[in-house]
């Protein structure tokens, strides 16, 4: 199991790597293209909010289960006594409820958007398969969330980082 | 109104109780809109709102320069920084903590947070103003304050917030915290200057570096100026757009940190992947202050809120110093990023309808919850530091402050009575 979950996590952020840099690498080229020779990418924004969407939902389900979404710590001490695990539990349910809706929404939006034909605007990619990724990844995200909320979270070294950060 | 209003008290409180902002936004946002309006319309708005903004060309802008700031904080920078400005400044009285103010803004202008730097500058700053004899109040103060700095200087990721949420320009948002944000700098050495001349006991002069020693203390840190100036200057110039400049800047200094091999691709990856993960919490959050924002307009409390401001008389600057009064007590609970997520939307219809410009509005907020980062009894700033420097007594740190609480509160004045600070560069684009 544990071996697995490695392995996936590590997929999902060699995944999350490439999205980035080529997200760097076309900003960057659009640029230098533009200004420099008179010829832009083109439908290069529309490639890149495509990009931000694959990597925000690539990332939510590990940013839930490492329990690394932004939080006011101002009670910590007194929420971390074992006699308020049922809050814990609880907000953990809670965040798992949200999610799942999100992820049966989504799913619906995308029958909604095959039968409009919905396409991105320069480009015309289909929205429908986007809108079931991220429906997929709210649902892992929710299955994160649920487990997350008994055992607690799982800590990876990245995930840790990111309410420094914030 | 009254719906509205239980949800967003209900959403501050579950945010204390610790469940995630942005389930506390979301699950408040939805529900109240449910009953407000009704289950189908929430249902319908929330997919929208969230594909609208994970779908948005101008906020992409966040992780990108989210990317360039951890790659340039790996580089050592925040030593680089330090050492160029004690080489400039050290020798004068003071000179050590004005180095850090210095290197301060350089690095929270770079890393966007105010608890990085401080708590990263605290590492780098403290030991020395230590060793040549400053007082634990003038060397704690400088930290702490100085973090707060960086926050107005671009890029900042509060300001894009901002912009998004006020459908304010973003490119005019960065430009307009320039002069604040170094008008701040300034008002932060003087304070430095100030406790020099009073207690010179509490800050000694340090060592004089020779001309040849001032130039290779700036090699660390010329490239990443010349980064910064090119950022500035493109966006000023509108040879960008703020995501371009983004894209722009996460690459160059990608390249910078190869090519003075201060970075390896192990390393860059270890970036890559905590940026990502810090721009899907903030993403979180949007998405549950954008159901917010518009549950605030559907449930009438915008406009309630509006009516209840004109009813009491108050207008003008009043009314603006009452709000920043506002924004000074949540502060003293609450992050700056939270507070812009939630009370913003609340707030921007009343400026705006009392004629005051936006991108004004931004940046007096942003200071105002910037101070609150200092101030007691909850300082999160003060927390962070004492975190990184265990053996400085809590009031210790905040008696230093007190200088630099002067000037902030003096500086948060004067940009409120002469707009044109802020305003003024933004017009001569």
């Amino acid at each position: 199991m544990n071996r697995i979950a490695k392995r996936t996590l590590w997929l999902v952020e060699t995944l999350i790597v490439v999205i980035m840099i080529t997200m760097v690498a076309l900003t960057f080229a659009d640029v230098i293209g533009r200004r420099l020779f008179g010829a832009p990418i083109y439908g290069a924004n529309d490639i890149t909010e495509h990009l931000m969407g694959l990597m925000v939902f690539a990332g939510l389900p590990v940013v839930t289960a490492g329990g690394a979404h932004l939080t006011v710590d101002l009670i910590g001490k007194f929420l971390d006594k074992p006699g308020m695990r049922w809050w814990r539990i609880l907000t953990g349910l809670a965040v798992a409820v949200i999610l799942g809706l999100i992820a049966w929404l989504f799913f619906k939006q995308a029958d909604t958007a095959r039968a409009i034909r919905e396409v991105s605007q320069a480009l015309n990619v289909p929205r429908a398969p986007l809108y079931l990724y991220i429906s997929a990844s709210a649902a892992l995200s929710s299955l994160a969330a649920l487990i997350t909320a008994f055992t607690g979270p799982f800590r990876t070294e990245s995930t840790q980082h990111t309410e420094e950060a914030l | 109104m009254i719906v509205g209003f239980s949800a967003m008290a209900v959403a501050i409180l579950l945010a204390f109780l610790r469940v995630p902002l942005a389930f506390a936004l979301l699950g408040t946002s939805i529900v109240g809109l449910g009953l407000v309006i009704n289950w189908n319309t929430a249902f319908l708005l929330l997919p929208l709102t969230i594909s609208d903004a994970v779908l948005s060309y101008d906020l992409a802008v966040v992780p990108m320069f989210i990317l360039m700031g951890n790659v340039i904080s790996r580089t050592g920078i925040a030593h680089d920084l330090f050492r160029a400005a004690y080489a400039f400044v050290g020798n004068v009285r003071g000179g050590l903590a004005l180095s850090t103010m210095a290197a301060c803004s350089g690095f929270a202008a770079v890393s966007g947070s105010s608890y990085a730097t401080a708590a990263t500058m605290a590492k780098v700053a403290y030991p020395s103003m230590k060793k040549y004899g400053y007082s634990d109040e003038l060397a704690a103060g400088t930290i702490a304050a100085g973090g707060t700095l960086g926050i107005l200087i671009p890029p900042s990721i509060i300001m894009v917030i901002y912009g998004i949420l006020t459908q304010t320009n973003i490119g005019h948002l960065f430009i307009a915290g320039v002069i604040p944000g170094l008008f701040g700098l300034a008002m932060y050495m003087g304070a430095v200057r100030l406790v020099a001349a009073l207690k010179p006991e509490h800050a000694p002069k340090g060592e004089r570096v020779a001309w040849p020693d001032k130039i290779r203390a700036l090699a660390g840190v010329w490239p990443f100026m010349l980064l910064f100036g090119l950022i500035i200057g493109g966006l000023y110039g509108k040879l960008f757009t703020p995501t371009e400049a983004a894209g722009m800047g996460a690459g160059l200094s990608i390249i910078i940190a190869f090519g003075t091999r201060r970075l390896s691709l192990g390393i860059l990856r270890g970036v890559i992947i905590e940026t990502a993960y810090t721009s899907v919490a903030l993403y979180a959050v949007l998405f549950g202050a954008l159901m917010l924002s518009k549950l605030l307009t559907m449930s009438g409390l915008a406009t309630g809120v509006l009516e209840l401001v004109q009813s009491t008389g108050l207008e003008g600057i009043s009314l603006i110093f009452v709000i920043l009064l506002v924004f000074l007590v949540l502060g003293c609970v609450m992050d700056s990023m939270a507070i812009i997520l939630i009370f913003v939307p609340l707030f921007a219809p009343i400026v705006v309808a009392q004629g005051f410009d936006l991108v004004w509005f931004g940046v007096i907020v942003v200071v105002a919850t910037e101070i609150a980062m200092i101030t007691p009894p909850i300082g999160m700033n003060v927390f962070v530091l004492k975190a990184v420097l265990p053996d400085v007594a809590i009031q210790k740190i905040f008696k230093g402050l007190i200088p630099f609480i002067a000037a902030d509160v003096l500086r948060l004045g004067v940009l409120v009575f002469f707009p044109a600070m802020t305003l003024w560069l933004g017009s001569t684009i």
